[in-house]
């Protein structure tokens, strides 16, 4: 079930980025050690402004952001919001595609 | 009356268990003053204890059965600070054997239950160092035990004796301080503690010193993959507690306090949302003084939710 649910958010964060200008986030997290830490990242970075999915990945310690088209997240606002969840931000990387 | 503070070591054991047992990432089962609170954020854990004790080494052959549901919240104030509060309902049934070795030898059973002490404590993680798929926090806590459970129940035969109050009477107060190391394979947990006890009705509870480590280990997933999101682990706990003589009108009672050490093993199932726990407290050394009665064992089985 939860492959399912991760293939189709790929795919939707890959149509997305075909049909639209969204953007790409992916967020080095560390401290993040178990499932039960992803919720709070996953919360935390659902509030700002702008994003419109969010999902970590344990294995690598990896949060992928898909942020609405025209917004740009600054990263103190990435940062506090890793920062309350209890976690530590150690790099964004930002991959801005246009439309197709 | 010796005898009746004596059954209190037991179930004072127990209290110190609901009180800093109960609290930061997967976190152990049978202490909470680890447990993961985001600011802003609210975690709930409500745990089903059953706690006998029947080796009564005096001629009452006391039996004491306390089944208890603890409901603990916890909340984030900041990324460091985080505030919990405790609160257990207890059943409680006390059988023992009156007038023995006489005409008039009978077995007696007493028994309530209602709400006991709320517990409240602050945690400060004063050092966190994260990297990559592993985390050290140690933090400090500090707290205390307010008597809002009864402490004056009465049956047909009269005012049940202290350890079948479901309250205390009595202000505690409790510090100490917690570290806990994770990885994706596994978590190492340690908690020391400190529980100076008050004294109300003429009876003051011995102080308590507690010693505790937990160790988790991810059993399943073996391999993990992108899309894991839940974890099975194999829980080893271990308790240490050294409690200090009761007194009973200003007096020492010898029949009361001890140190036990306890084995928990246990097993946990972890999700971003939820986590199911199950463990059992086995005592594999119990140094309690005069005929204090011993522990049997205790199982805890419960839940947590992030909120």
């Amino acid at each position: 079930m939860s492959k399912l649910f991760t293939t189709a958010l790929m795919f939707f964060l890959w149509s997305s980025t075909v049909f639209a200008a969204d953007k790409h986030y992916q967020l080095q997290v560390d401290g993040l050690v178990c499932p039960f830490c992803e919720f709070n990242v996953e919360k935390k970075l659902s509030q700002i402004d702008g994003v419109l999915k969010v999902k970590a990945n344990l294995k690598e310690g990896v949060v992928y952001m898909l942020v609405a088209d025209g917004k740009t997240l600054p990263e103190a606002l990435v940062r506090q919001a890793i920062t309350d969840a209890g976690f530590t931000l150690k790099s964004i990387d930002v991959h801005d595609k246009g439309k197709k | 009356m010796k005898r009746t503070t004596g059954y209190f070591v037991g179930a004072l054991a127990f209290g110190g268990t609901l009180s800093v047992s109960s609290l930061v990432n997967a976190a152990p089962i049978t202490f909470n003053t680890a447990l993961p609170v985001a600011k802003g954020a609210f975690i709930n854990r409500e745990q089903f204890i059953v706690h006998r004790f029947d080796d009564d080494s005096s001629s009452t052959n006391r039996e004491l059965e306390v089944n208890g549901l603890v409901s603990v919240l916890g909340y984030g104030v900041t990324p460091q600070l985080a505030l919990f509060a405790a609160v257990p309902y207890f059943d409680k049934t006390l059988n023992l054997t009156i007038n023995g070795q006489t005409a008039n030898e009978q077995r007696q059973s007493r028994s309530t239950e209602g709400f006991g002490d709320l517990k409240m404590f602050g945690r400060y993680t004063f050092l966190q160092q994260d990297e990559r798929s592993k985390t050290l926090r140690v933090a400090g806590f500090a707290g205390f035990k307010a008597p809002t459970g009864e402490d004056d129940q009465r049956d047909s035969v009269g005012t049940l004796p202290i350890p079948l109050q479901t309250g205390t009477g009595a202000w505690d107060s409790f510090a100490g301080v917690v570290m806990t190391y994770q990885t994706l394979d596994y978590q190492i947990d340690a908690q020391l503690s400190f529980e100076q006890n008050g004294s109300a009705n003429n009876f003051e509870a011995g102080d308590e010193s507690r010693a505790d480590i937990s160790f988790q280990y991810r059993l399943m997933p073996q391999d993990m993959s992108d899309d894991t999101d839940s974890f099975l682990y194999g829980v080893l706990e271990a308790n240490w507690v050294n409690q200090d003589n009761n007194y009973l009108s200003g007096i020492s009672d010898p029949n009361s306090g001890g140190t036990t050490l306890y084995l928990t093993p246990g097993i946990q199932y972890v999700t971003a949302k939820y986590i199911l726990e199950a463990a059992v407290q086995l005592p594999v050394d119990q140094n309690l003084h005069g005929t204090a009665l011993e522990n049997d064992y205790l199982f805890t089985t419960g839940f947590r939710i992030n909120f």
